[in-house]
């Protein structure tokens, strides 16, 4: 069922994978089905997009990967090693140096009453402990400027920069561990766009330099556009689409990646002809208390038919050439052969 | 342009903030103007001060914001100085504001007909509608905004609704008072890009259909460009550019407009930007001369010392920017 | 190597001048209170007259068990501040011992309180959900669900009436204050990011506790500790005015209120002097953590 094999084909090795992962949440009026069976893979050096809408699921899925939920169900192997079962709290140090997250909002992301210096030390306290002062000063001022700070920032307060720096204040502590896998959780949603493309461009640069893998939590289309390789695309708890970036914004196949694509606010007419047409956002996301039966985005789709009612679609393998396409929906299901 | 074709003037307006021991200069000398029937867009990053312009319209700015200087005309009404029965009559039944946040807007212990109709009372009063005819009015305007099922909608409490559904609330609320004008706030943060998209067509049909002129604000460029037919980019408390919504993104004519719309991540695949560099000003203790000046590429010596105006450059573009001063002077000279 | 001792020299240098800076806003902010400000020079005056009492009173003999029948009931005066006693005592100097016990007690009280109150309302906050918080919010509960007053009286009558048990008595209504206080602030922020980033570090627990945590929230505590001494002297008072706290003849303004209460209204003057005693440092705690809270709160 699962298309991950065909996946396993690129020569990068794989740094995280999910199997099967449900994280339900229970509540007094219902079991919230946040996060209910997906799996994907996010290779060395690259970067996975995981957009969807908010109660998609792709948050909840962010943080069963950093440890802060259990999984449910299914499992998170990093580097083959199951830690979806694993809080942070019992996850061993190289484990939490490994992977980092960097939060949407660097404002709360940034102890109010700590320093610059004092945020990013903590970090290089905590997992380089035999250096010596001057070590650690000397390895702080070289993160700094490698995420293009200089040392006036040191002794300041998060209160006293602008949003841009705060982010890549937050991207030095991260950096501080030297993972090797980065959770970017919005990592420019709360930032002007004057802000915006210097994260993104050293965002790119860090992978460039030390490639890293990302998972990249986004709402934002345009992000996903700029530095992602592949995306995965969520709605509520299920991955609808998945695809090599290009090949999504140039013809997406599921209805709502379709939906997606064309609620996208455009700058230019250029832009504008590059959207999906003949489609238009209607309706809302469904509660994950009670999904709606069969496909989940039946309510909401122009080209709902019978089936879509009654039965779930099954991953649709769509993948041309070595460019792997997985679409969840009826409507590609002839042309599929591993046709349920 | 006359006079009378003018729904709104803001004329040289400046806005500063007192705190206990600061004063922040926000607004510096704002000019815009809004003709009836008209969409304009404001754009400009967060601290622009394109909420302050819009709360200064409807003289609604907090206690500690106070409107220095300039002439805000609404028709031939000066609001700075009319009565306050005539300020009163403007905001129930002439123009509308949607808020930022929809669920900061709406309180969380009342239901939404107990709020709406608590609106509509302030609005209709001095008529004689009863309880029941304000209801109804409400629940009118829910079908407006195309709530599903607006009855039950009447009958919720805020947090019942999804965000979707909350904005679409306050934007049913600012309809009851927009006769005229529509003051749109940064009308769809916060939501989802599906639901935004469905907010910004209802917004725009129901402005065509009531034939209302409406300002919008945002600080998210594709979204004003495609509801707008102007648009005034904000910096620094200053409007630096003003130009047609078709004109603006593919020619940006001031150092600022160039660099946001550079800047903004798109979805063609091109080479990202490499962000502006320093912050927005500090409003305790603003730039002299062009409040861009220490962020700009092009900066000259004359923009740290003198304030540019908005001067047109072109049959319906304006920029207030040194840069193209100096060329209208030069070839004045050439001439 | 020595343009890298030049570069942290230079840094470290930095970094205090960074702290005395702020330290300085912080002193501005304050500054800016004239009511904290009065604040802060009574408590400073008051401090040091306790302090040197032995010195600063006129009579410091009077403080114990001094008797002069020939001085007992005289008014005010310039050679009696405050009139004296029924045994012949001069009331200023007593009050001024008073205010040495009263300062004693408010240290030991709130250096004992504040930790203990701030540590388990950190781990019960932190800890939240767990069994550790309800044990420690449950029995928080217990002693706060006891009037206040009436939980040290019974406490001071059971034990033996003395200074010492006033004040474990008035400790032990304190702390579950405290520690109410810290555990909502704490249940509030551990949720936050930044708790979250440190903890996707490897941050130990107690570390995110007192490193993270603990100066996002000692702003509060600290304002909340002074406007409390005002009541920790009042209920010590209080108590003593009662009979059940310090004893004759020591000099504590709650036990001399009540001692010289037999003589009212015809000695009336009597009182004047540890009442304006137990007024005024009220007064004072009051201002200084109404100058406080500013700091703070301009942060």
């Amino acid at each position: 069922m699962a298309n991950t094999d065909i996946e396993k084909g690129s020569e990068h090795p794989i740094m995280l994978r999910l199997k099967n992962l449900k994280k339900y949440f229970p509540t007094s009026r219902g079991t919230v089905k946040a996060v209910d069976g997906i799996s994907l893979n996010v290779f060395k050096g690259e970067t996975l997009a995981l957009v969807g809408e908010s109660g998609s699921g792709k948050t909840t899925t962010a943080h069963v990967i950093l440890g802060r939920y259990i999984a449910t169900e299914g499992s998170v192997l990093y580097k083959n090693i199951e830690i979806g079962h694993m809080p942070l709290i019992k996850r061993p140090l190289w484990l939490r140096r490994e992977i980092q997250i960097v939060f949407q909002d660097p404002a709360t992301s940034l102890n109010p009453k700590k320093t610059v210096k004092d945020i990013i030390e903590v970090a290089i306290k905590i997992h380089y402990p035999k250096l010596s002062k001057l070590d650690r000063v000397e390895r702080l001022l070289e993160l700094l400027r490698y995420v293009g700070l200089t040392e006036d920032f040191l002794f300041k307060l998060p209160g006293e920069l602008g949003g841009g720096e705060k982010q890549l204040v937050a991207l030095a502590r991260a950096l501080a561990t030297d993972p090797k896998f980065l959770i970017l959780d919005e990592p420019t949603s709360a930032l002007d766009v004057s802000a915006q493309s210097k994260i993104l461009k050293t965002l790119l640069n860090i992978q460039r330099d030390r490639r890293l893998s990302y998972i990249l939590i986004t709402h934002d289309l345009a992000v996903v556009r700029n530095i992602s390789h592949r995306v995965a695309v969520m709605y509520l708890g299920k991955i609808v689409e998945k695809a090599p970036t290009e090949e999504l914004f140039s013809n997406p196949l599921h209805p709502y990646t379709r939906m997606l694509l064309s609620s996208i606010p455009t700058l230019t007419e250029e832009e504008s002809k590059l959207l999906p047409k003949g489609i238009e956002s209607t309706g809302e996301i469904a509660s994950a208390i009670n999904p709606p039966p069969g496909c989940r985005f039946h309510p909401r789709c122009p080209y709902a038919m019978d089936i879509c009612k009654k039965m779930e679609p099954p991953d649709i393998n769509v993948s041309k050439g070595s460019k792997v396409r997985i679409v969840k929906c009826w409507l590609y299901a002839e042309e599929s052969k591993t046709k349920l | 342009m006359s006079e009378a074709s003018t729904l709104l003037k803001v004329e040289d307006l400046y806005v500063k903030y007192r705190s206990y021991w600061y004063t922040y200069h926000v607004l510096d000398g704002v000019s815009i103007r809004i003709k009836p029937g008209e969409k304009v867009g404001l754009i400009g990053e967060s601290g622009a001060g394109k909420t302050t312009l819009l709360k200064s319209i409807l003289r609604i700015l907090p206690p500690q914001g106070r409107i220095t200087k300039g002439k805000i005309l609404y028709k031939d009404i000066n609001l700075l100085r009319c009565s306050k029965g005539t300020l009163l009559e403007i905001r129930r039944k002439k123009v509308g504001m949607i808020f930022q946040d929809p669920l900061a807007a709406l309180n969380p212990v009342f239901t939404i007909k107990e709020q709406m109709v608590d609106i509509l009372k302030y609005i209709y009063k001095g008529s004689n509608y009863k309880k029941s005819d304000l209801e109804n009015i409400a629940l009118e305007l829910l079908r407006e905004v195309m709530l599903p099922d607006p009855e039950r909608v009447l009958n919720s409490y805020p947090f019942q609704l999804s965000g979707g559904m909350r904005q679409r609330v306050v934007i049913a609320m600012a309809l009851a008072s927009a006769q005229e004008l529509l003051l749109a706030d940064e009308p769809t943060t916060n939501l989802d890009v599906t639901i935004q998209a469905q907010i910004l067509k209802l917004i725009s049909n129901l402005v065509e259909k009531r034939r209302l002129s409406m300002v919008l604000v945002s600080h998210a460029l594709g979204m004003v460009r495609s509801m707008t037919k102007r648009i005034y980019v904000m910096y620094g408390g200053n409007i630096v550019e003003e130009a047609p919504s078709s004109k603006l993104f593919n020619e940006p004519l001031h150092p600022y407009t160039q660099l946001l719309i550079e800047n903004a991540p798109k979805i063609i695949a091109t080479k990202l930007g490499e962000g502006i560099k320093g912050n927005p000003p500090d409003y305790r203790y603003p730039p002299p001369g062009c409040r861009f000046h220490p962020r700009c590429p092009y900066a000259m010596d004359i923009c740290k010392k003198v304030k540019p105006l908005l001067i047109k450059v072109n049959n319906d573009r304006y920029v207030a920017c040194h840069l193209y001063a100096e060329k209208d002077m030069i070839k004045k000279l050439e001439v | 190597m020595s343009s890298k001792d030049i570069d942290i020299e230079f840094i470290l240098k930095k970094e205090r001048e960074m702290k005395r800076e702020r330290l300085k806003r912080a002193w501005f902010r304050f500054k800016r209170s004239k009511l904290a400000l009065t604040g802060l020079s009574i408590f400073l005056a008051l401090l040091i007259a306790a302090t040197f009492a032995d010195y600063v009173a006129p009579y410091p003999k009077h403080a114990g068990t001094y008797v002069n029948f020939k001085e007992r009931f005289q008014p005010p005066s310039l050679k009696h501040l405050f009139g004296t006693d029924h045994l012949g005592r001069d009331i200023f100097s007593r009050v001024i011992f008073g205010l040495r016990l009263a300062f004693l007690m408010i240290g030991i009280v709130i250096s004992i309180v504040l930790p203990t109150g701030t540590v388990l309302g950190l781990i019960a906050g932190y800890y939240k959900g767990r069994w550790i918080e309800h044990i420690i919010m449950r029995l928080a509960d217990m002693f706060v669900a006891l009037p206040p007053l009436i939980l040290a009286l019974s406490i001071c009558a059971i034990l033996e009436p003395n200074i010492v048990n006033a004040m474990i008595a008035v400790t032990l209504m304190w702390w579950p204050w405290y520690t109410r206080m810290v555990y909502s602030m704490t249940s509030a922020l551990r949720n936050e990011p930044y708790v979250w980033a440190v903890r996707a570090l490897g941050m130990r627990d107690l570390s995110i506790m007192f490193k993270e945590i603990l100066p996002n929230i000692l702003g509060p505590i600290l304002t909340k500790a002074t406007l409390d001494a005002a009541w920790v002297i009042l209920i010590g008072a209080a108590i003593s005015f009662l009979g059940l706290g310090a004893q004759p003849p020591t000099p504590d303004l709650g036990t001399m209120v009540s001692e010289y209460m037999t003589y009212f209204p015809k000695n009336w003057w009597m009182i004047l002097g540890p009442v304006l005693g137990i007024a005024i440092i009220i007064m004072a705690f009051n201002l200084l953590g109404d100058g406080l809270r500013e700091v703070f709160a301009g942060e």
